[in-house]
């Protein structure tokens, strides 16, 4: 099968694009992890809970796009839980984060000893 | 028409596989077309194009999820916000690859363009693939719960009488 176009385009590297496309699938799939644990997956249930028509959850919920922030935080209002994380340890810029949730190894973070994180290393997840 | 389905392996991955249909009397399928034009949408929309061909790769390792589609019938890809579209005049409505979703395992690459009109059926370039796709997929709709298709086997070389 002839799909030599195909092939070279996606053999061209932009990680904006991929990592773009990526980005927006994580996030996806974040959402409908969040629908099912508290709506059972019933977006009409959301749409109840959000105060707004099934249709327009369904297209806040469904598809590849640029989420707005005001978007994810409306849904993180009615999950009661975050969508995604931001780090904001600001005197630990070499704190990684892994994952598009709070998935950080707490390894990496220096620790007391009493195996507590010391407080300043501390990650605090931002609300966006 | 008979239409057979063909699999495209080096678009399948651990989660998902990808076929496309050859009608009768062509020489190559749907997604060949398809790609042939490939250069000519990515100059004037490529990162719709690069977006979706990302895309189909990704979901090599993750599937065709539901989700991931927008709600329509047919559905399409790439699903891009107006913003993200390089509209070049009024009359340009994005790239669409018009697709079968069966399962998160199973997705059918079919044929598209460049839509030119606010309804699929309406326009001249991708109008013809809008109504396509929606019979096959009602046709192939209709074999499952006959029972004369069963996509838990491989869909390769099936033929369907459309």
């Amino acid at each position: 099968m002839n799909i030599e176009n195909h092939i070279q385009i996606l053999e061209e590297k932009d990680d904006y694009i991929h990592d773009l496309v990526r980005t927006q699938m994580d996030i996806l799939d974040r959402i409908h992890f969040l629908l099912d644990k508290y709506f059972d997956g019933s977006q009409a249930a959301l749409a109840v809970k959000m105060g707004i028509s099934e249709a327009r959850v369904s297209k806040m919920v469904n598809g590849l796009q640029n989420f707005t922030l005001s978007t994810l935080k409306k849904l993180e209002q009615a999950f009661g839980e975050n969508i995604i994380v931001v780090p904001c340890d600001y005197d630990h810029e070499d704190i990684q984060i892994d994952g598009y949730i709070s998935t950080f190894n707490p390894t990496s973070l220096n620790v007391d000893t009493k195996g507590e994180m010391v407080e300043s290393q501390k990650l605090i997840p931002s609300t966006i | 028409m008979e239409i057979t389905i063909k699999r495209i392996d080096y678009l399948c991955g651990p989660k998902l596989s990808v076929y496309t249909v050859k009608k009768e009397g062509y020489a190559v399928t749907e997604y060949e077309l398809f790609t042939k034009d490939l250069p000519v949408y990515r100059q004037s929309h490529p990162d719709e194009v690069k977006s979706f061909i990302d895309a189909l790769d990704l979901m090599k390792e993750r599937g065709a999820k539901k989700h991931y589609f927008k709600p329509t019938w047919p559905q399409y890809l790439p699903k891009m916000d107006k913003e993200s579209i390089e509209i070049s005049d009024n009359n340009d409505y994005g790239t669409r690859l018009y697709v079968i979703r069966l399962r998160d395992d199973i997705l059918i690459l079919l044929n598209g363009g460049i839509k030119t009109t606010l309804k699929g059926q309406d326009c001249p370039k991708v109008g013809g693939y809008f109504k396509f796709t929606k019979k096959l997929e009602k046709k192939i709709d209709s074999l499952l719960v006959e029972k004369e298709i069963d996509i838990n086997n491989e869909l390769h070389d099936v033929s369907i009488d459309l």
